[in-house]
């Protein structure tokens, strides 16, 4: 081993170059020991503990870089030497493994290669980075919400002018080049695309994807407000733009609430000129006009699956089936939990994590049923007067703005829907708990567990009025996700709720409990 | 001497309120020190340092704040280190908004059970969150020389023998890597907790009066500035945010606080934070005279 050294006189660097210099070269196989630090007193104490001080370093003042290490190989300090004077001169470096960049500059400095920045700042923030991150030539995608839509609409201008995808903001779910981003199932690598501009729809139809036997090849998100005329569907055109000019994408979903007509129009003009195959979920939007543009509407987030995994396999598409069980089946077992109930009970209650699962829950019921209340109600008059109060049939999203205030998102901390379960339990008109369990990356490492002693409490509860509740779930994920899909289905099953294969098969199943003790 | 004759007065849009004092003790006639790609730091005869920063940096005492296009500017000077300017025929700081230091107007803490709460999820998040590079990792040279002068100074501090703590603290200055040692950092932190923490007079001036007169040999000019304003109160408003946070605030509040702190260089960041942590953690030992371990 020998020792070599350099010495810098009256010389400061940032100390994030000072770090990345340190890494570099403790990262070399032929270096034993290097110290990079200013010729403090102290310094020189600790370099002559670790055998590295001599005269010359002695005499550095505090004023001084030193950078001194312990080699195999003399000859190899040219190299180093080199090294250092790049990093130094131009501040560019390679990807550590342990080091996190605490700025955007540094980050872009740390790996000048990368090609996309993710952004979750508080909103006030967040406009500022990703405009930094797109004048940087970055792809974004912009998790944070509470950015306003002229903000967005400059950003989404920026990118668009320089091909850059900008997803967001409050965009919570993409899968790049099969790299999970912020909320995402793990799923099996397929030929199909999806635009979304909804987070756990999207994720839904990754999922049912996956478990028909299909598997994605891109996720985009768009971020919900993408298809508002104000921002008119900038991102989704320029999604589809991006899957048309992907050759492992042989079909196309696109997921989004209904969309003003002529941004509608606009999309679905896009996706032709693509000519590639596409299911559209424009969730309780115009079919027809997804039809007359000649592709395949979808009735429901596993129907949109259905479809294109049909498609993906070059099937003739048909519609989803009602009940992966037969009907058959599943009347009994509405029949049994409906036995159960006492006379006074009829109420369904929804308390959900994923804003669009809720959503289409509130779709397929109105359907049925009418109405339902709601805070993100489908219309004016089924708004609740306290959203934190349910009344009559009621789903609610905790995942909406005034239930996550001080908050993480209720796919993250269980909290604010373990005291919602409790206060619904109060209610002995209640029947029907139904609530959705959204697996994947970024989500709870337990959800499920999370949530069963309260089920089990909710139903002791009715237990001890002489009453029962029928509780409904849904587990949003694969088998291939971190959080053990089948344990977390077991805990759910072992604190009494109903499982159902996916969201729109758990309020069907939950409206035949409810349809039998009310009069519709 | 810089010809300034062609250039444009650049309007400051912030400064610290040590800057005006640092001027007229120099006639405004300073010398460059050292350029960085995001600050350009002036020094004067006295070795204070002004330093200039674009806009989207935190001010400390001795900052002054440029728009980003005229921090660009004023590097596109093409200034280089030991060139001489006169500060007031480049920057004006006339209609500047000044940055006072909070210390002399904060509440006396009341709520201790609060504190000490915030105290510990601040541990939890920093263990998590922070950077080990410095003084923070449990296994590298520079916290393993540190660990025993910690040890005597909690000691110290619980028997309220203020001054021979102030000593012990001035055994880390110098000490780990970075531009401002981690060391350095560390004790900036602790400062900031003494003073956010309204600790009494008999306890800051010790302490201030042994970092002030010794700390200058032991470390560099730059970090020297730091340390010397943070004895005297004086720290970037990141800073000042974190200490407050764990004191006054509530776990929302101490996250963000900590995500500002880790804008501050490599590990400096971490390092203040461990430096507040150690401090906070000496204090409410204090206040309820038990032994820190």
């Amino acid at each position: 081993m020998v020792s070599k050294w350099l010495i810098k006189e009256n010389s400061y660097y940032d100390s994030v170059t000072l770090m990345i210099i340190t890494k570099e070269i403790e990262a070399r196989d032929d270096v034993e020991n290097a110290v990079v630090v200013m010729g403090t007193d102290l310094n020189k104490d600790l370099l002559n503990n670790v055998g590295l001080l001599n005269d010359e370093i002695n005499k550095t003042t505090a004023n001084d870089l030193i950078i001194a290490v312990r080699m195999k190989d003399e000859s190899k300090f040219d190299e180093i030497l080199a090294k250092v004077d790049e990093l130094l001169n131009k501040k560019k470096s390679d990807a550590g493994e342990d080091y996190t960049p605490p700025t955007l500059d540094s980050a872009i400095k740390y790996m000048p290669d990368s090609n996309m920045v993710v952004i979750s700042l508080p909103g006030a923030y967040a406009a500022a980075e990703a405009k930094k991150a797109l004048e940087n030539d970055k792809h974004v995608m912009l998790f944070s919400d509470n950015v306003t839509i002229e903000q967005e609409k400059e950003l989404k201008e920026l990118a668009v002018s320089k091909g850059l995808l900008m997803m967001g903001p409050d965009c919570g779910t993409a899968m790049i080049n099969q790299v999970p981003l912020c909320f995402c199932n793990k799923v099996n690598k397929g030929n199909i695309g999806i635009v979304g501009a909804s987070g756990t729809g999207t994720q839904e139809i990754m999922v049912q994807v996956h478990r028909m036997g299909g598997g994605c090849s891109q996720v985009i998100g768009t971020g919900g407000r993408d298809l508002k005329k104000e921002i008119g569907g900038l991102m989704m055109t320029l999604g589809i733009q991006a899957l048309a000019n992907d050759d492992n994408t042989d079909v196309i979903v696109l997921v989004s609430k209904p969309p003003a007509i002529e941004i509608a129009e606009k999309v679905l003009k896009t996706l032709k000129e693509c000519g590639k195959k596409a299911v559209v979920d424009f969730i309780g939007g115009d079919d027809e006009l997804i039809r007359k543009y000649g592709f395949i509407a979808a009735s429901s987030l596993e129907d949109a699956a259905y479809k294109a995994v049909a498609l993906a396999k070059g099937e003739e598409p048909k519609d989803a089936p009602i009940f992966t069980e037969s009907e058959d089946k599943i009347d009994k077992l509405a029949a049994k939990e409906r036995e159960k109930l006492a006379s006074n009970q009829k109420y369904l209650r929804g308390l959900y994590s994923g804003g669009t699962l809720c959503d289409e829950t509130l779709k397929l019921f109105t359907k049925e049923f009418g109405g339902i209340y709601s805070n993100i109600p489908l219309t004016p008059e089924y708004k609740l007067e306290d959203n934190k109060k349910s009344y009559k049939h009621t789903a609610l999203d905790l995942g909406d703005d005034e239930f996550t205030v001080g908050r993480p998102h209720p796919m993250i901390d269980s909290y604010m829907r373990q005291q919602m379960i409790v206060k619904e339990a109060e209610d002995s008109e209640m029947a029907v708990l139904i609530m959705d369990v959204v697996l994947g990356y970024g989500s709870n490492e337990d959800p499920a567990g999370s949530l069963a002693d309260h089920i089990k409490l909710a139903k002791k509860k009715f237990a001890d009025r002489g009453q029962y509740l029928c509780v409904v779930a849904y587990v949003c994920g694969t088998k291939a996700d971190p959080q053990n899909y089948d344990e977390q289905v077991k805990k759910l099953e072992d604190a009494g709720a109903v499982l159902m294969p996916s969201n729109a098969q758990a309020i069907r199943f939950a409206m035949k409990v409810v349809r039998g003790v009310i009069k519709c | 001497m810089i010809k300034t004759d062609q250039i444009c007065v650049i309007n400051a849009l912030k400064i610290g309120d040590g800057v005006e004092e640092i001027l007229e003790k120099s006639d405004s006639r300073l010398k460059v020190h050292s350029i960085f790609e995001h600050a350009v730091n002036l020094i004067n005869d006295n070795d204070w340092i002004i330093t200039l920063l674009p806009e989207d940096y935190s001010a400390g005492p001795q900052a002054v704040i440029l728009a980003q296009e005229d921090f660009a500017k004023f590097k596109s000077l093409g200034l280089g280190a030991a060139d001489t300017l006169d500060f007031n025929e480049l920057i004006s700081i006339k209609n500047s908004q000044t940055i006072y230091r909070r210390s002399g107007y904060k509440p006396v803490p009341e709520d201790i059970i609060k504190a000490e709460g915030n105290n510990i999820y601040f541990e939890s998040l920093l263990s998590q969150k922070g950077n080990k590079n410095g003084l923070l990792g449990k296994e590298n040279i520079y916290s393993r020389y540190a660990a025993p002068i910690l040890s005597e100074f909690a000691t110290l501090f619980l028997q309220k023998r203020f001054d021979e703590a102030g000593e012990k603290l001035l055994g880390l200055i110098g000490l780990g890597p970075g531009l401002t040692p981690s060391g350095d950092d560390f004790v900036l932190g602790v400062f900031a907790a003494i003073y956010s923490f309204r600790m009494s007079e008999d306890i800051i001036s010790g302490l201030k009066d042994i970092m002030v007169r010794k700390a200058k040999n032991k470390t560099n000019i730059i970090s020297y500035n730091m340390l010397r304003q943070g004895a005297m109160g004086g720290f970037i408003e990141w800073v000042e945010d974190m200490a407050d946070a764990v004191i006054y605030g509530d776990p929302q509040q101490i996250e963000a606080a900590f995500s500002e702190m880790l804008k501050i260089g490599s590990s400096s960041g971490s390092d203040i934070s461990a430096g507040i942590l150690f401090g906070m953690t000496n204090i409410l030992a204090l206040i309820n005279n038990k032994e820190v371990k």
